[in-house]
């Protein structure tokens, strides 16, 4: 017919009322038009307008009228929740990356308002200035005849923050309408420990709580652990069936070590059809949860009921049963295992380095300890007890010996509270409880007597400047070295992964802090059909990040085994 | 936006955290028992309460459960595009300065301090007190209501030297309106100078400064504090202090970070405050592939916006595309059914369906046609056909929205009410199209415009049509083509060259026709055509085209009229402009007079462009001589936008200011005397020159256009344009305005009105 029968597209961006007028002239005289707007709605700040006018029309109306002249307009194409993220132009044309954000309404939406009644959520409504709320559902500007909703739903910050990625504000939404059931399963969609997570989580969702800005964030963690009380109690009664994993697909896998991050892999295998094997060095399921953790934080019976769900799923926990030189990885593979996940957790506790922690007896590394308590030996095991370290493990130690009769339990630290990596919420109970803490000194001598510890020298410390760790490098003050009287002491400093099972030819790379070098995407070791995670690759950690990474090594194996 | 404290809801919401009950520490000793006791149900929904969902969905289902039509999707995920165009247009909006950073103005602390956005939500019948003036602490009807002007614009401080052009007129209006809602609220507004931004803006001022309810403080504001029930204390001058009920911040307009990124790809700049440079030396030179528009360029009036987005659309309309276009000679209909209409009047949709055998075309059944898909198929309907019945829709309501939306320049719309079909559908479409009086043909209209006037407007109308494949006659009353944009450049210090390439693109064209001294003799209307009779450079010319567009531009006021007689030393500002581009001022002393001919009761408007020329030329002058003196007599400035930074300037090089009321008289013949009056003292000076700021008055062109063309004038003058939305066209049909004639503007807005003009124009030819 003519040359405007090539498609010829004008880019307009901005949706106020110069877009939309810039826009309906552009279409009228034939081209394509392309309209851009970041927000969800057309209209721009003069559509908030009565005052300023058009000729004599409020600039509201007139917007309004523009608005639904562009969204009639066969020729325009309104894309609003658009973000410009890049603009290049050449030869003529200009071209630009966009990204749609969803308004979760499709073209169905007949503007009937049904919506805007129901909708619990009631968030400040900006177009009105936060004058007044409005709904999760956006309807900008007056509803006389038509219009764009929008819901608002991106990834809130608590999610974002958690390691397992739990959908927080979905949970803690059906809380809040007594949907417990429903509450549970959304948390166990992405975390197999529901229980032990509602007590000992550190919660870093809670941190990054919005509502932490206005006054304090919601008690997330607790709340978690009110429904898992609330699934315990349903499964008590017979009223809760686990869910059913996925048809038998007949490929046997091995998991070494009942810890968080193997028995994780284990639970996401199971359901998806494998039969699972879990080998554990312990007499008790668990890892750290049953060793390290003491059960005033953590009772039995709740990590018991948490590992019990993944026993159901049909995962076979072999206790008593650790890797040696004489039952190694080849040997599980010899027994007709196709993938092994290396779920070994950090138990070796680092040295102090000082003179005199090999000499004496009444020097005891605090997983010992805490692995000697837990697993029922109760005895006092001294009177005047110094823990060394800031880490949760040191509170944990000290509150742990407390609670066994010692007299008097001090914790010696070489930075300030400020650094302490330990929560601060268990740093304040071990304060009121009794525990006495020494910030800014370090060890620097062992003393015993008769081939016993009887006390320490140490020094007082200053902090220097900012070390890797992003936190002030403890400096030794000369001169100011004191002694104290112990006849416990216990370095709660770091641990590693114990290798010592490994025969000479494992053939693993390991990383020079003694743990194994894998792929962070796929939590793949170098040898093939071995993954590995948790405290064993990062080193010590907490609970969640061993549920995130036994997720990404499950699904990893579960491509691995499907192809 | 206002802050959360500012809600005082909320209620169901427990502000409190639950506190985790804990075993007793007695009994800690010697035992394993845990130590954190857990939430009971009634703590766990009271704590899961405080969830303020971070104000989004949290998918709980209850609205897909509401939703008949099941349009809500949860899962919906975001997409990525690639769009590639042959032209873009940015208009981006600016944002609105947030008064938090100043603690003294109470924006912060006190619930009843809000900005002048708030307040236009707060008093919209669709915010939050549906339409009464309440205040938002406790919804008490305010007594006294405090407007506070240049928050976040003129500050220097805040590197803000800019005004923000429609705050002070949006202030006035809103005042206006707190009246009307409230008959009995008084008003002060705090103020630097209030400069009343468009054409009736000065009108305004005058109204609302003589009104007994409002107060007009010429005063620094420095402090706003809460007092009891919510009351505010104003802090102003020297030791001034008042109470309010309401304070409202009249806030600015800043630039978005993002305009620095599209002005990059444009291969254009950003001026200091981080907006567009749009200035007249870059519109002239405008070809690139992106073009601005709205606040992009600098904060400015709805309807500024409006002619800067049609100027910007006019860069980038589709070439000729005439012919996709029907005109209503080839007559044909489309038939429209509403399903829901027809339903519920219990009209059978076969019946309806039946009229296809009748010949005429059907384009569907909608459920709702007056909704989006509905809508969006009679546009498409619109595009096909000349002509649309909807059956079963409702006259009267619906004709009007039908009418706003859809563009019906290139077709009608006839509605059958659903119970007019009673049983035969033919009949009643007959009936209609009846009533509907289609034009049965029309003549299209020729595709080229005589632009009466060759100044600013007018050549850049010219440009933009021929832009555009119009013809266009040229048509100029003096033998100088673009002599109002060499003036307006020399202003501004753009280049000559610059200019006269600019002057010569249009006007060597291959399809542009010049007339120069010329003058017209006679317009009439011969069915599409216009005709023009001229007389120029002698000769007798007659012009047939599709449209006539009056720029005729501004013109001067004569300042004897007001009993100023020019000599060697009393001159216009256009005078002393040359003078100084001649490089010959020898005076020591300038005085200028502001507003000799405008805001003197028979000029109700301002002129808009004397301020800026009078600082340009003060600036020039001092640059020239540098012992010089300037001294400014004024009635308050009128300096909008980005015009600040002269005033900063002139301040900085010891321009002094004088504001004045009422008639300045000049006495003396070597060293001239000049008396002026103040509010409470007069003032003599003494200067060896005085420049005159004289106003526009173009009435005698006016009355004769409107004589010979039969276009209306309105009450200031001007060139009348009834249509609020088509701000370009006449009471005549075919005869459009642009540029000063239709209203006072500056330079680069008479470009751009220009150019939008001529967008309106092109529309309007195409179509037929």
């Amino acid at each position: 017919m003519n040359k405007t029968d090539q498609k010829r597209l004008v880019i307009v961006i901005g949706g106020g009322i110069a877009g939309l007028q810039a826009a309906l002239e552009v279409a009228s005289s034939g081209s394509d038009v392309a309209l851009v707007e970041e927000s969800p709605f057309l209209g721009g700040l003069f559509f908030k307008e009565e005052s300023l006018t058009v000729g004599n029309m409020p600039a509201l109306c007139f917007a309004s009228k523009l608005i639904n002249q562009v969204l009639s307009h066969p020729r325009i194409r309104v894309l609003t929740n658009t973000k410009v993220e890049r603009i290049r132009s050449g030869d003529g044309k200009v071209r630009i990356d966009v990204k749609i954000l969803p308004s979760r309404v499709n073209s169905e939406c007949t503007s009937c308002g049904e919506c805007l009644l129901v909708c619990p959520i009631k968030p400040y409504d900006s177009y009105n200035e936060g004058l007044m709320l409005r709904t999760a559902i956006d309807f900008a500007g007056p509803r006389s005849f038509g219009g764009t909703y929008n819901i608002e739903k991106e990834t809130p910050a608590c999610q974002e923050r958690c390691p397992a990625h739990i959908d927080i504000r979905r949970y803690v939404g059906l809380i809040a309408t007594g949907r417990y059931e429903e509450a549970i399963k959304v948390i166990r969609e992405r975390n197999p420990f529901p229980a032990v997570c509602g007590r000992i989580c550190p919660h870093p969702c809670e941190s990054v709580c919005n509502r932490g800005r206005q006054d304090e964030p919601v008690a997330i963690d607790a709340l978690k652990r009110f429904v898992s009380e609330y699934e315990i109690a349903m499964r008590k009664a017979g009223k809760f069936v686990p869910p059913k994993p996925k048809k038998d697909r007949k490929i046997k896998v091995a998991v070494v070590g009942a810890g968080p991050a193997g028995l994780t892999v284990a639970h996401d295998l199971a359901l998806e059809g494998f039969r699972v094997t879990v080998f554990e060095a312990a007499p008790v399921p668990g890892g750290m949860m049953h060793l390290g953790i003491p059960e005033y934080r953590l009772p039995r019976d709740i990590l018991m009921s948490d590992v019990e769900y993944i026993r159901d799923l049909g995962v076979e926990i072999k206790l008593n049963t650790p890797l040696t030189r004489e039952f190694t990885v080849d040997d599980i593979f010899k027994q007709g295992y196709k993938a092994v996940f290396l779920g070994i957790g950090a138990y070796k506790g680092l040295k102090l380095r000082v003179p005199g922690e090999d000499e004496y007896e009444g020097f005891l590394d605090c997983i010992e300890f805490l692995k000697r308590v837990n697993l029922g030996d109760k005895t006092k095991p001294g009177n005047k007890v110094i823990v060394i370290g800031g880490g949760n493990s040191a509170i944990d130690s000290a509150r742990t010996a407390l609670r066994l009769g010692c007299d008097e339990v001090t914790i010696l630290y070489r930075r300030s509270r400020k650094e302490m990596p330990a929560n601060p919420w268990e740093v304040e109970a071990a304060e009121h409880e009794g525990v006495k803490i020494h910030y800014l000194a370090a060890p620097v001598k062992i003393l015993g007597k008769n081939g016993r510890v009887t006390g320490m020298v140490c020094t007082k410390m200053r902090l220097g400047k900012l070390d890797a760790s992003g936190r002030r490098r403890p400096i030794p003050i000369e001169g100011s070295e004191f002694e104290v009287e112990a006849d416990l002491i216990i370095p709660a400093i770091s641990q590693q992964p114990d290798l010592s099972f490994l025969p000479e030819n494992h053939g693993f790379e390991i990383s020079r802090w003694n743990s194994f070098l894998v792929d962070e995407a796929t939590m793949a070791t170098n040898r093939e059909g071995v993954y590995a995670g948790g405290d064993a690759v990062t080193g010590p950690a907490t609970v969640i990040k061993a549920i995130q990474v036994g997720h990404v090594a499950a699904n990893s194996i579960r491509e691995y085994l499907s192809k | 936006m206002k802050k959360p404290k500012f809600i005082p809801e909320y209620k169901d919401i427990p502000s409190e955290r639950q506190k985790m009950p804990e075993l007793p520490i007695e009994e800690r000793k010697l035992n394993f028992k845990e130590v954190e006791l857990g939430f009971t149900e009634e703590m766990a929904l009271k704590e899961a309460a405080r969830c303020l969902s971070c104000r989004r969905c949290i998918g709980c289902g209850l609205c897909l459960a509401e939703c008949d039509p099941k349009a809500i999707v949860y899962d919906q995920e975001p997409e990525r595009l690639l769009l590639e165009g042959d032209a873009l247009i940015y208009t981006g909006d600016g944002k609105i300065y947030n008064p938090d950073r100043d603690s003294a103005l109470g924006y912060v602390t006190c619930t009843n301090v809000i900005t002048s956005y708030e307040f236009e939500r707060l008093i919209s019948p669709t915010g939050p007190f549906g339409g009464y003036l309440l205040r938002p602490s406790d919804g008490e009807i305010p007594q006294s209501i405090a407007f506070i002007q240049c928050i976040g614009s003129r500050n220097e401080a805040i590197g803000a030297e800019f005004c923000s052009v429609t705050c002070c007129r949006r202030s006035l209006l809103q005042a206006k309106r707190a009246r009307q809602l409230r008959g009995d609220v008084n008003v002060t507004i705090f103020h630097k100078g209030l400069r009343p931004v468009g054409k009736d803006g000065e009108i305004l001022l005058e109204e609302i400064a003589k009104s007994d309810w409002v107060e007009l403080i010429e005063e620094e504001v420095k402090e706003v504090s809460e007092g009891e029930g919510g009351s505010l204390k104003v802090r102003f001058g020297d030791g001034g202090e008042r109470k309010f009920d309401l304070v409202v911040l009249a806030v600015g307009i800043w630039a978005q970070g993002e305009f620095r990124k599209y002005a990059k790809a444009a291969g254009g700049s950003v001026n200091r405050f981080g907006f567009v440079e749009c200035n007249l030396e870059r519109l002239m030179s405008e070809e690139s592939g992106v073009a601005f528009a709205g606040a992009a360029c600098g904060p400015a009036l709805p309807e500024f916006s409006i002619v800067g987005a049609m100027a910007a659309a006019c860069l980038h309309l589709a070439p000729g595309a005439q012919e996709k276009f029907r005109s209503l000679s080839g007559e044909s209909v489309v038939i429209y059914g509403c399903a829901y209409g027809l339903n519920s009047a219990g009209v059978d949709e076969s019946l309806v369906k039946s009229l296809e055998t009748n010949g005429f075309k059907f384009g569907g059944f909608y459920s709702y046609l007056c909704h989006k898909d509905g809508r969006k198929a009679l546009a498409q309907g619109l595009e096909e056909a000349a002509h649309i019945v909807i059956l079963g829709c409702r006259k009267g309501s619906h004709e009007a929205l039908f009418e706003s939306i859809l563009n019906l320049e290139q077709g009608s719309i006839a509605i059958v009410d659903a119970k007019e079909i009673n049983g035969n559908p033919l009949e009643a479409v007959k009936r209609a199209l009846d009533l509907s009086q289609i034009p049965k043909s029309k003549e299209k209209p020729p595709l080229s415009v005589s632009i009466i006037g060759g100044g600013i407007s007018g050549l850049a109308a010219a440009k933009g049509l021929l832009r555009n494949d119009l013809e266009v006659h040229l048509i100029e009353k003096s033998a100088d083509i673009g002599r109002g944009l060499r003036l307006a450049a020399a202003n501004e210090g753009i280049e000559q060259q610059k200019v006269d390439a600019f002057i010569d693109s249009v006007t060597s064209h291959p399809n542009i026709k010049l007339y120069k001294n010329a003058h017209l003799l006679s317009y009439r209307k011969d069915g599409s055509k216009c005709i023009l009779s001229l007389e120029s450079d002698g000769g007798e010319v007659t012009l047939e085209s599709g449209a006539v567009l009056v720029a005729t531009g501004s013109g001067r006021f004569d300042p004897a009229q007001a009993g100023y007689s020019e000599s060697s030393n009393v001159l216009t500002q256009d005078d002393f402009a040359e003078l100084l581009n001649g490089g010959e001022v020898k005076a020591k002393h300038i005085i200028m007079i502001q507003c000799i001919g405008a805001r003197d009761g028979q000029h109700r408007y301002c002129s808009r462009f004397c301020c800026r020329q009078a600082l340009q030329n003060a600036l020039t002058y001092k640059a020239n001589v540098e012992d010089g003196r300037v001294t400014i007599i004024h009635k308050g400035l009128r300096l909008y936008g980005f015009e600040e930074i002269l005033l900063g300037e002139a301040l900085d090089k010891g321009i002094e200011f004088v504001s004045a009321e009422g008639k300045v008289d000049i006495s003396g013949e070597g060293p001239l005397r000049v008396k002026a009056r103040s509010k409470n003292e007069e003032l003599e000076l003494e200067g060896d020159m005085v420049v005159l700021s004289v106003a526009h008055d173009n009435t005698a062109i006016h009355t004769m256009l409107a004589e010979k063309t039969g276009i209306h004038i309105d009450d200031l003058g001007f060139i009348e344009t009834p249509e609020a939305s088509d701000p370009f066209r006449t009471s005549e049909d075919g005869i459009f305005v642009c540029g000063f004639a239709r209203k006072p503007m500056v330079a680069e807005e008479a470009f751009l009105d220009g150019l939008a003009a001529a967008t309106v124009v092109i529309r309007r030819l195409r179509a037929g």
